[in-house]
């Protein structure tokens, strides 16, 4: 039981880690996108919607030949860390981020980018006011960028090895427990999972409306 | 995920056609053997075989739910029980193979007397150890092997993985640690890895594999028919000796029991 407790906690910690990271660095780039009249943007944009839909066995891979011995980040020794798990979903959460972030920030209505130029706001301020404009479809990308990594086993099963005590998490014990066919452990595991998505998608809920209200 | 989508096609091809499915341990899957048996069989007979690659524990409680009709295993005890509680009609140990004990290829040579001994250095000096540590055949006879030494490994050395004999070794060769493995997966990926085979040989490190028919009571669509087929098959001296023939990478992993 304690191991399962223990295998949850870690579960909580890498997916929040590496939404939050990957939202830090997705909302900005996010609204850099949105202002920027680069001939780029377009392109930019087509590559992170593309980046959506990658399979996460794939960032595996990728991430795999980059940390392992032989690989060109082989002497960090990340691999089979919850280190190189929290990279591989930061990778998988940034496009979901960065993409939905901006087709909400595309759809703030005209008027107000103008009335704020209008109004003298400099980049920043520029950047700070759209953002509060569309604060509530930034918050359900992170949320739909965190329902991806929590469900997610391709990754982190490839990068962290499922070692227990040091890598394993909810998704990777549900394939272990389903191979050697303890069912009621996976099917349990999974409701944890369930849960700790509910809970996440409830506080998101309470918050995104006490900001609103 | 490729088990899950294997169990899948599985649950699936029930409702379609009737097939043999064998469930049997992922290393013997891995060295291909049982796809050149498929091929001669089906040369033969009408019926579709279709393997799931899964971990013995998991096989096992395939046949208990007559998800299986044949079983292709290599975990002793288990087995008995299963025998004992009924599960199974036959059971057949038909052959063998070694596992070894392999660790980096730094490793200065010293000789132990037998793995025990080694393992037991392994254990004094905490050298880095990963185990598979998903219920699998190989596992189990790690387990074995540190239960007769009255040790209860744990600690910062020993890395309990829970992945499948490749990636483990893929896991050892990065963590420069020593692992039990089958002597067949261990070749097959010999190339890649920066390990070496540091002991061998001992009785006590036979790999014995088993055939187990699955009891038609255990559910409504066990293909027993078809399943009795395959075992009789498999223990004709024409595939026995194909067995103890087959080659991967230069060697032949595979010794059968004569009658």
């Amino acid at each position: 039981m304690s191991e399962l407790v223990e295998v949850s906690l870690r579960s909580i910690y890498v997916n929040c880690f590496a939404t939050f990271i990957a939202a830090l660095i997705g909302v900005p780039l996010a609204l850099v996108l949105d202002v920027s009249k680069s001939r780029f943007k377009n392109i930019l944009i087509l590559v992170f919607q593309t980046l959506v839909g990658i399979p996460p066995v794939l960032v595996g891979l990728l991430l795999w030949l980059l940390l392992s011995r032989s690989g060109p980040l082989g002497g960090l020794n990340l691999l089979f860390t919850t280190t190189a798990m929290i990279i591989a979903q930061i990778v998988i959460a940034l496009p979901i981020i960065i993409t939905i972030s901006h087709s909400h920030l595309a759809r703030v209505d005209e008027r107000i980018r103008l009335l704020l130029l209008t109004l003298g706001a400099n980049k920043f301020q520029f950047m700070a006011a759209m953002l509060r404009e569309s604060l509530s479809g930034v918050f359900s990308a992170i949320l739909i960028a965190f329902g991806r990594v929590a469900g997610e086993v391709g990754a982190v099963m490839i990068v962290g090895g499922n070692i227990l005590g040091r890598t394993r998490v909810l998704t990777t014990s549900i394939v272990l427990y389903t191979n050697t066919g303890q069912f009621e452990k996976a099917i349990f595991a999974g409701l944890i999972l369930l849960s700790i998505a509910f809970t996440v998608n409830f506080m998101a809920n309470l918050l995104s409306r006490k900001a609103e209200g | 995920m490729k088990k899950l989508s294997i169990l899948l096609l599985l649950l699936g091809s029930l409702l379609f056609s009737r097939q043999l499915i064998v469930a049997t341990t992922t290393s013997l899957y891995e060295t291909g053997l049982l796809d050149a048996l498929k091929k001669l069989f089906e040369e033969r007979y009408n019926v579709q075989v279709v393997f799931a690659a899964v971990g013995s524990g998991m096989a096992l409680e395939m046949g208990k739910r007559g998800e299986a009709d044949l079983l292709l295993v290599h975990s002793p005890e288990d087995e008995e029980q299963f025998m004992e509680e009924g599960f199974g009609l036959k059971r057949v140990s038909f052959m063998y193979s070694e596992f070894v004990l392999v660790g980096p290829k730094e490793w200065q040579q010293r000789s132990f007397e037998n793995v025990l001994s080694f393992m037991k250095y392994i254990y004094e000096n905490r050298l880095p150890f990963v185990s598979r540590s998903d219920g699998s055949g190989t596992h189990k006879k790690e387990q074995q092997l540190w239960h007769s030494l009255g040790i209860v490994p744990s600690g910062k050395w020993y890395h309990a993985a829970g992945v499948g004999m490749s990636q483990t070794l893929l896991i050892a060769s990065e963590l420069a640690a020593f692992c039990l493995t089958d002597r067949a997966t261990f070749e097959m990926l010999k190339d890649k890895l920066g390990l070496k085979i540091c002991h061998e040989g001992d009785e006590i490190l036979k790999n014995v594999y088993s055939v187990i028919l699955v009891n038609p009571k255990n559910g409504k669509r066990v293909n027993h028919e078809d399943a009795e087929k395959f075992f009789n098959f498999l223990l004709e001296d024409k595939t026995l000796n194909f067995i103890e023939n087959y080659t991967i990478g230069g060697i032949k992993p595979f010794r059968v029991f004569k009658k």
